[in-house]
């Protein structure tokens, strides 16, 4: 790997890696087989990079890629018949029950509620979760923007629901 | 980001990244594993040339060195086999290196081509080495007079080695054709949830 390339790969991980953990851990629940995913997208990301010529901004170009790789690896959890969303909800022994309760609830429930919502929706919610802006969620699932702006008014309204349903 | 995004949508982002801090990004572990992925693929590459190389030579000085006409029809029998090997690998490797577009939709066509490739290499191997087998064991059985009890042996080998591939094969199409009908129903999903 050349150089340049090689700063690049580890700015574009260090850049970007906390949302691509994010999104291996929505398709990916179990932390041995979340890894695997998002070593599967750095490497894809490696292998791409020296075809990218900026015809997108690098944020698109990453999450293009890595939603792509979620979407292979989860052809092989169907394959495996691993029921991603029964699956149980990791614990981290290290986190404080008290402290995190309140914020760390409302993203669990956040994170099932996007679990629940229909693929087409899905995607675009988390780019948008993501601070993608309309043009760029376009851009990434292939879909004009004014599909972007109506799977998000149905995806909004969907999340609202499904929230409330899980409303203590 | 408040600029474009609606109230709810901010209050949701900010909830949505508020997930707990894991473990840091091993980045060092995941650069190892590109780059040993990347030697990977150059030594198969680099691996398909030799055996390549290695079989053609076997097969020259075979036929060169034969006076054994059996032996000869073997040998070329052989060379035939390894040249449509080498044929179809190259052809199968056409366009499977980069996207068209780097988009999600390129990234996808790409990744429904790789399976393509992968379906149809194999069924060339199932199909291959069935006929490979057939014409070994009608040439055995042809020759098994003359043969050695070391050659049979030999021969039975190889038998059982392709009969791996064989099976190897068929279970890789399976797999393969499974992945791609479920690409092929989140494509549909995709386009018809598309349709505003």
């Amino acid at each position: 790997m050349s150089d340049a390339i090689a700063a690049r790969f580890e700015r574009l991980l260090r850049e970007h890696g906390a949302a691509l953990e994010r999104l291996c851990a929505l398709h990916a629940r179990d932390p041995a087989d979340r890894q695997d995913l998002l070593q599967e997208i750095a490497f894809a990301i490696w292998r791409a990079l020296p075809t990218f010529r900026g015809e997108s901004s690098e944020r698109t170009f990453v999450h293009s890629i890595a939603h792509n790789r979620a979407l292979s690896h989860r052809w092989r959890q169907r394959r495996r018949d691993v029921p991603l969303d029964a699956a149980p909800e990791p614990v981290d022994p290290g986190l404080d029950p008290e402290r995190l309760a309140d914020s760390a609830d409302r993203r669990a429930r956040l994170e099932r509620a996007v679990r629940a919502l229909p693929l087409p929706l899905r995607q675009c919610v988390v780019l948008r979760l993501e601070g993608l802006r309309d043009a760029e969620i376009a851009e990434v699932v292939g879909i004009s923007v004014g599909n972007v702006a109506v799977r998000l008014t149905r995806a909004r309204r969907m999340l609202r629901d499904l929230l409330l349903e899980e409303e203590p | 980001m408040s600029r474009y995004m609606p109230d709810e949508w901010v209050t949701l982002a900010e909830q949505w990244r508020s997930a707990p801090e894991r473990a840091a990004l091993p980045i060092d572990v995941i650069r190892r594993r590109v780059q040993r992925q990347t030697v990977r693929l150059y030594a198969l590459a680099g691996l398909e040339v030799v055996v390549t190389v290695v079989a053609l030579g076997s097969i020259a000085v075979v036929l060169l060195g034969a006076i054994d006409w059996a032996a000869r029809i073997l040998a070329i029998a052989l060379l035939v086999f390894t040249m449509r090997i080498w044929v179809f690998t190259i052809l199968n490797r056409r366009g499977i290196w980069r996207p068209a577009a780097h988009t999600l939709e390129g990234f996808r066509a790409l990744e429904r081509l790789r399976m393509e490739r992968k379906l149809a290499s194999a069924q060339f191997v199932w199909r291959f080495c069935s006929l490979t087998l057939l014409a070994a064991g009608a040439w055995t059985a042809w020759r098994a007079p003359y043969l050695s009890a070391q050659q049979l042996w030999v021969m039975a080998a190889v038998g059982v080695y392709l009969v791996a591939w064989i099976v190897g094969g068929l279970l890789v199409r399976r797999e393969v054709m499974s992945q791609l009908a479920h690409s092929r129903a989140d494509d549909e999903w995709q386009n018809g949830a598309s349709v505003v």
